[in-house]
């Protein structure tokens, strides 16, 4: 057994129980080497995972696997991580929801998310979800003096736990029904028909549920609104970041390569999920009035997106997902960016009302919401474009004439909410002057790096696609 | 010996229970042990096809859920003490801020 191949996760958990550490006995300066040593562990992790880069095997007597497929979803984890993190450095003392264990936190949230995305044993998928979750809700309350985030730290919780109940039924009928734990195995079972009863098709089911609340798909999407509204809005980022994409990975590798997607039940219940998905997301993202609540109903809409690539199926879906949500969380982490420094001190989420005259006192922030904005809606020629247009097309070419009619309808209605922002910043004559945002250097970083790649992508896209679509090539 | 099928009903009964417990309770303790039924349905259901299938395996699995368990009921009622500090009330019809 290799552990270099296990050492982003090590790297993680001694970096997260020192910063623990450093938060209860440290004495100076806390508040700006935190954010650094977080952001720094992030990366550190990410250069470990390529170091690896070309071996695959399993480690812990099949626990943990190492793979292409695992580097290419953990590094957008790492990604998207390190961009939420530089934008809390600033905002969340500016939010006074500054507490030095945050950082802590994100470092095991984000073990967990690893762990999720490696596992090859059913108990590390549930290990897994619970170690990235748990913080998750703790990071959802953070502002303890404020209701707003309390009650969203509570309803995350109660329907996170109540989802890790089905998820947790759903793998001990598979359990039953196979024998195995091991998704090798299980694999092996359901494709000779042996794990195919009443036992083992509920489990199944019930496991598909737990994990369509982790990615919010329609209807098992009423937290995610309150969770991502009532959170500070740097907490709100990387909840779009990390655990969306983690739960779609585990979401693939369960789906595609252990449940075959060609079982009848399981194709029209993703179907159903992403047709509701996209369709309810984004009817009730129209009638919105905070910008925040908006993007969390929109991230529900891009879900229902991304399932598209699970109903073709396929090792090709591998790819599709991986890009699409290369595309979209980069546009969410830089358009709740933009919003946390819009904020600046307010305690309610940012109105599109507050939007009203941006575009002159920060034309810059504006703009690059704007940017964020075309790039969720689909419009070229940013990355949301491509990656809906990439998705759409394998889609027709794989005879989801009637799934893509929807999609395509579904997007051109999305372009209504995602321009009304940029409109009022631009276009609306506010009632009282606009005050200048606070602006520290992680958000300009952040912002900086999110803009350029999301038209670096939009512009040539062959080279990302490539690397989504070697993800596919797992151990087996 | 009592067959396997006894063990499953009792497990998914137990289970059923947790769900609606979660579903109709509105007092956030309630919905806690709600949950906590639903963990410990599968407990039973993992431990009685490991004899079953006479896999040591799931045992260990059972035991590493009970730690879940436990640190999931340790934030869920840091939480509810935070709610009830900010509200003075533990009922989930008063978490009504955030809605639409």
């Amino acid at each position: 057994m290799n552990l270099t191949m296990f050492s982003p996760q090590l790297l993680l958990a001694l970096g997260g129980t020192l910063l623990l550490l450093y938060e209860a006995f440290g004495r100076e300066n806390k508040r700006t080497l935190q954010p650094v040593c977080t952001i720094l562990v992030l990366l550190a992790a990410g250069v470990l995972l390529w170091l690896s880069d070309g071996q695959v095997g399993l480690l812990f007597s099949g626990m943990v696997i190492f793979d292409r497929f695992f580097i290419f979803f953990a590094t957008l984890v790492l990604l998207g991580s390190v961009l939420a993190v530089a934008v809390a450095a600033g905002s969340l003392a500016e939010q006074r929801a500054y507490h030095g264990e945050f950082y802590a936190l994100v470092l095991f949230s984000v073990l967990g998310m690893l762990l999720l995305i490696s596992a090859a044993n059913l108990v590390i998928v549930f290990l897994g979800m619970e170690i990235m979750s748990i913080p998750l809700y703790i990071m959802a309350a953070l502002r303890r003096s404020s209701s707003r985030s309390v009650e969203a730290g509570a309803k995350y919780f109660l329907m996170g736990a109540f989802a890790s109940g089905f998820l947790l039924y759903g793998i001990a009928l598979v359990y039953g029904a196979t024998g195995s734990l091991r998704l090798e195995e299980i694999a092996a079972a359901w494709a000779d028909g042996a794990g195919l009863s009443f036992v083992g098709i509920s489990g199944m089911l019930l496991i598909l549920i737990g994990l369509a609340f982790k990615i919010a798909a329609v209807p098992f999407h009423m937290w995610e609104p309150d969770a991502y509204e009532g959170a500070p809005t740097a907490v709100t980022a990387f909840f779009a970041a990390g655990p969306k994409v983690a739960a779609f990975a585990v979401l693939l590798r369960l789906i595609i390569w252990t449940f075959s997607i060609s079982d009848p039940i399981i194709w029209r219940f993703v179907w159903m999920l992403a047709v509701l998905s996209m369709t309810v997301g984004n009817f009730l993202a129209i009638t919105q009035s905070s910008v925040k609540r908006m993007l969390a109903y929109s991230g529900i809409a891009h879900a229902g997106y991304a399932l598209i690539g699970l109903v073709i199926g396929g090792q090709a879906a591998v790819g599709l997902i991986g890009f699409y949500l290369l595309g979209y969380f980069i546009a969410a982490v830089g358009a709740f960016a933009v919003i946390s420094a819009l904020e600046g001190k307010q305690e309610e989420s940012l109105s599109f009302d507050n939007c009203a005259g941006q575009g002159k006192t920060n034309p810059a922030l504006a703009l690059a919401l704007a940017l964020f904005m075309v790039s969720l809606a689909g419009i070229p020629p940013v990355a949301g474009f491509v990656a809906k247009f990439y998705i759409f097309e394998q889609a027709i070419q794989h005879g989801f004439i009637w799934l893509v009619i929807i999609a395509a309808v579904n997007s051109i209605v999305s372009v209504y909410y995602y321009l009304r922002a940029p409109v009022y910043c631009f276009m609306k004559i506010p009632e009282s002057e606009t005050p200048p945002a606070p602006v520290s250097l992680g958000l300009i970083f952040t912002l900086v790096f999110a803009a350029v790649a999301l038209v670096v992508i939009g512009v040539c896209p062959e080279l990302f696609i490539k690397l989504a679509d070697s993800s596919a090539m797992w151990f087996l | 010996m009592i067959p396997l099928s006894h063990y499953l009903l009792v497990s998914a009964v137990l289970f059923g229970l947790g769900t609606v417990g979660v579903l109709i309770s509105r007092n956030l303790i309630t919905i806690l042990m709600s949950v906590e039924l639903m963990l410990n349905a599968a407990n039973l259901a993992l431990i009685s096809f490991a004899r079953w299938h006479a896999d040591p395996g799931a045992h260990v699995f059972v035991f590493i859920i009970f730690v879940v368990a436990a640190a999931e009921a340790a934030v869920g009622l840091s939480l509810v003490i935070a709610i009830f500090r900010r509200k003075n009330t533990v009922d989930v019809d008063e978490l009504n801020i955030l809605k639409g």
